[in-house]
């Protein structure tokens, strides 16, 4: 793994995260309640009459993190099996130490979120339609928010050049919305897709910031019904550079663009694809993404609750600028 | 009152005002730049360097903002154009970085009061900011190191204090700015006739619009001026139809006294709008961009999608339909719409903590409270004013090589014989040796004789023999310097201690 920034890389993962490759080395065992908090930083300016004026200064938000433990085997006997080369500690070295490697709150670390998964290349199975949703059959987990380049399709020839938001994603397939007038009960063989992050057209200096899809919401017209959806996006910070896969209108691109680093260009914070000259749209890009944080707290309480057991009821960390 | 530029150096002060009337929200930043002669590197062209970092978290590009009492300018064409600076957007923009940069509350008072501002910076101790600026640059004579810490230089060494400083405060757009070359749209009714109360619009990448009354087709075309140079096409998506949209399109239609009037673009080539008809009045219309990209000047990038070709004039030229529209559209990225100048002084004071740089500006009236005007100057053998607006400057008294044999003593090569200590508090730079009228000070500009180093003692010695020299304070001296420049009093006399030149000299 080579991310943009070195900068150690916190090991750890949330409950029902499953192994792949957004998940590096983890400490087994935590559990529910973790937390995940956005900041901002407006000032309110309100006058006497009540009405207001927001100054708002951060185009992108900082996020709080905290975990909780509830065991952490201390036991020689039982190492975690994640590690291609067995490393001498146990679960409960490794996380403390990792704690006290960053001297608390002193050095910074890159850490992982569940949803930093980096999409891939895909032959579908099989591809229905029933009304405007179109349900494509994949053998993998592909994350809701996501995107997918449909091509390939030899029926719903339409699907084909198609960039669409992955509405629903399961082990075995995942559904697309795409309103056509030939939408309802087809069936398609196969075809082909690609899923990542969608990512803007290029400006005038062929730099596109390389962002990630934190949300969105439905435009909710006064007295209307929703008509488009608003995806919300921020700057990213870091990436894993050998995870990283640029698509031009559904090719790969091997070469012409290097990734400038985060806050170095504008006016986009965080990292930015240059090219050499203009891909063609839509550009999309499949990589593993990472948060700079550091600790919150400079002191850290892990429980010995059993012989070989320990637990750590809140582990708080947060994001940090580049 | 203040006046507010955009990143092109027009004064949008009105519209600005308008904006923040109608905006219940507003993004903003600082912007801090302060300028200075490269010292750290053998600089034959006397080149400035434009500081430029800001407290927002994106970093921010503008071509001109207000430097002196009037007026925006290019700061990259000071100097005769001999200006390192940070152009990591294109180098025809100065990049404001993100640095951990705060500042004390700006007050301001009628009459002659000074009003000093403190800036505090959370300085990276190590990173190599003059790098970055100037490229890599070989190990220093003194201090020996290959990478000066900002925080020695400013604070230990003393070498950015008398520089110019301003701050500015950045206003982002609140909505998605229109650019040249971005997709605008308009509602008609059948003739093409933009419907009463409507201008053109930006569509960008899409939205969802209601057609408004009396209205029952969209228009879409570019914003450019001319149009006969395009190239490229958008495929846009209308209620789930693909339409394209040819960059030579323009958005409506214009016969002068015949058909939207109010609304006047010159023929430039432009071909008649993309139609989509068969809408009704209160009506969504979706509109998402599909594929495609669009350039400005027949086949030349940049190639762009329906936002436009960002940094590019926001309305395109005063003959563009983009003149006339509006902008409806959250912006997804701040954008810079305009500075104002908030502060202007010099680098009054810099003292550094553990973990931070402090620097005292002194604003410009502290110069006017600061400095004497004597009418009579009591020193023996002359009666000149102590302060000349252009000290004499020779490379003769001092030459290399030179050995470094502490923080403050050199050993120079005499360049003509000189008594012990007769070079005592004249002022010694590294610059290689410039024509005279570079020296005079030029307004705005940091003065040439900054960073200056202060005499303390000389040896004697005759002209090409050792001598040793003593400074005040630590100095720097780049590796192989072309020239040494002794500050004196009238050049070609015998140099001596009121050749000081005043440290405002370039303000």
């Amino acid at each position: 793994m080579s991310l943009t920034t070195n900068v150690p890389v916190f090991p750890g993962f949330i409950p029902d995260q499953v192994g792949g490759a957004a998940v590096t080395y983890p400490v087994r065992s935590p559990t529910w309640n973790i937390k995940k908090t956005p900041k901002w930083n407006n000032v309110r300016h309100q006058a006497v009459n009540g009405r207001m004026l927001v100054v708002k200064y951060w185009a992108n938000p900082l996020w709080d993190f905290e975990l909780a433990y509830g065991y952490i085997k201390d036991n020689p006997a039982d190492q975690a099996a994640f590690y291609p080369t067995p490393i001498p500690y146990t679960d409960y070295q490794i996380l403390s130490g990792f704690y006290n490697g960053m001297q608390g709150g002193g050095n910074e670390f890159a850490f992982t979120p569940p949803d930093s998964v980096v999409g891939g290349t895909f032959t579908t199975s099989a591809v229905s339609g029933t009304s405007n949703y179109w349900t494509i059959y994949v053998n993998n987990t592909l994350s809701a928010g996501l995107y997918a380049i449909l091509s390939g399709f030899t029926t719903t020839t339409w699907l084909n050049g198609q960039i669409l938001p992955i509405i629903r994603a399961t082990p075995t397939y995942i559904v697309v919305y795409y309103v056509h007038a030939n939408q309802a009960l087809v069936n398609e063989a196969a075809g082909h897709v690609i899923a990542g992050q969608s990512l803007a057209t290029p400006d005038s200096n062929n730099n596109i910031p390389l962002i990630n899809t934190t949300g969105g919401y439905p435009t909710l017209p006064l007295g209307g019904t929703p008509t488009v959806t608003n995806p919300v996006t921020e700057a990213t910070q870091l990436i894993d550079a050998a995870s990283l896969s640029v698509y031009a209108n559904g090719t790969l691109v091997g070469s012409g663009y290097t990734i400038q680093p985060a806050d170095s260009i504008a006016p986009y914070g965080g990292l930015v694809l240059n090219f050499t000259s203009a891909p063609s749209s839509p550009v999309m890009a499949l990589f593993n993404y990472y948060y700079l944080c550091r600790f919150s707290e400079d002191s850290q309480e892990f429980e010995n609750f059993m012989t070989g057991l320990w637990m750590c009821s809140s582990l708080k960390f947060e994001q940090v600028r580049i | 009152m203040r006046v507010i530029y955009d990143p092109a150096g027009n004064d949008i002060s009105t519209t600005m005002q308008t904006s923040l009337q109608n905006n219940r929200s507003v993004f903003m930043a600082n912007l801090y730049t302060f300028m200075h002669r490269q010292f750290w590197k053998n600089d034959t062209a006397g080149n400035i360097v434009i500081w430029s970092f800001t407290d927002a978290d994106i970093p921010l590009a503008l071509q001109q903002l207000q430097l002196f009492a009037s007026g925006a300018s290019n700061p990259l064409t000071l100097n005769n154009s001999h200006v390192v600076y940070n152009q990591s957007s294109g180098s025809s923009y100065i990049t404001y970085s993100p640095e951990k940069i705060t500042r004390g509350k700006l007050s301001y008072e009628v009459g002659l009061v000074a009003k000093d501002v403190e800036v505090t910076w959370y300085i990276d101790d190590t990173q190599d900011y003059f790098a970055a600026l100037s490229g890599s640059y070989g190990t220093l004579q003194t201090p020996a190191t290959s990478a000066l810490s900002m925080k020695q230089a400013m604070a230990t060494y003393r070498a950015f204090d008398d520089c110019p400083f301003w701050i500015h405060r950045g206003v982002f757009f609140a909505t998605q700015p229109i650019w040249d070359g971005s997709l605008l749209g308009c509602f008609t009714d059948g003739t093409g006739q933009i419907v009463a109360g409507q201008t053109p619009f930006l569509i960008a990448n899409g939205g969802t619009f209601i057609v408004p009354a009396g209205a029952n087709q969209l228009q879409m075309g570019m914003n450019d001026y001319p149009y006969s140079d395009n190239s490229g096409a958008w495929v846009m998506s209308v209620n789930a139809s693909n339409v394209t949209v040819n960059s030579t399109c323009a958005p409506y239609v214009y016969t002068a006294g015949v058909l939207n009037t109010a609304f006047p673009i010159p023929s430039s080539g432009q071909a008649a709008p993309v139609v989509v008809s068969g809408l009704t009045a209160g009506q969504n219309v979706l509109i998402q961009y599909v594929s495609g990209t669009c350039g400005l000047h027949f086949s030349s990038p940049p190639f762009f999608g329906p936002i436009g070709a960002v940094n590019f004039a926001f309305s395109g030229s005063s003959s563009s339909p983009g003149q006339y529209a509006v902008s409806t559209i959250p912006t997804s990225t701040p954008v810079l719409e305009g500075t104002s100048l908030m502060y202007r002084g010099f680098i009054r004071k810099t003292s550094a903590a553990a973990d931070s740089l402090s620097i005292t500006l002194g604003s410009l009236m502290q110069i006017l409270q600061d400095t004497q005007f004597p009418t009579q100057l009591i020193m023996p053998g002359n009666r000149d004013v102590q302060f000349i607006p252009s000290p004499g400057v020779s490379s003769a008294y001092l030459t290399t090589p030179l050995t470094v044999t502490s923080p403050v003593s050199v050993t120079f090569k005499a360049g003509s014989t000189l008594t012990q200590n007769q070079l005592q508090d004249c002022w010694v730079t590294f610059q290689p040796s410039l024509p005279a009228n570079v020296w005079a000070p030029q307004s705005g500009l940091p003065p040439v004789s900054t960073p200056g180093w202060r005499i303390m003692s000389n040896t004697a010695a005759a002209s090409g023999a050792n001598t040793n020299v003593t400074f005040y304070d630590p100095l720097i001296i780049p590796a192989s310097p072309a020239a040494v420049n002794v500050f004196t009093q009238t050049s070609g006399s015998a140099p001596g201690f009121n050749a000081v030149p005043p440290p405002e000299n370039s303000l």
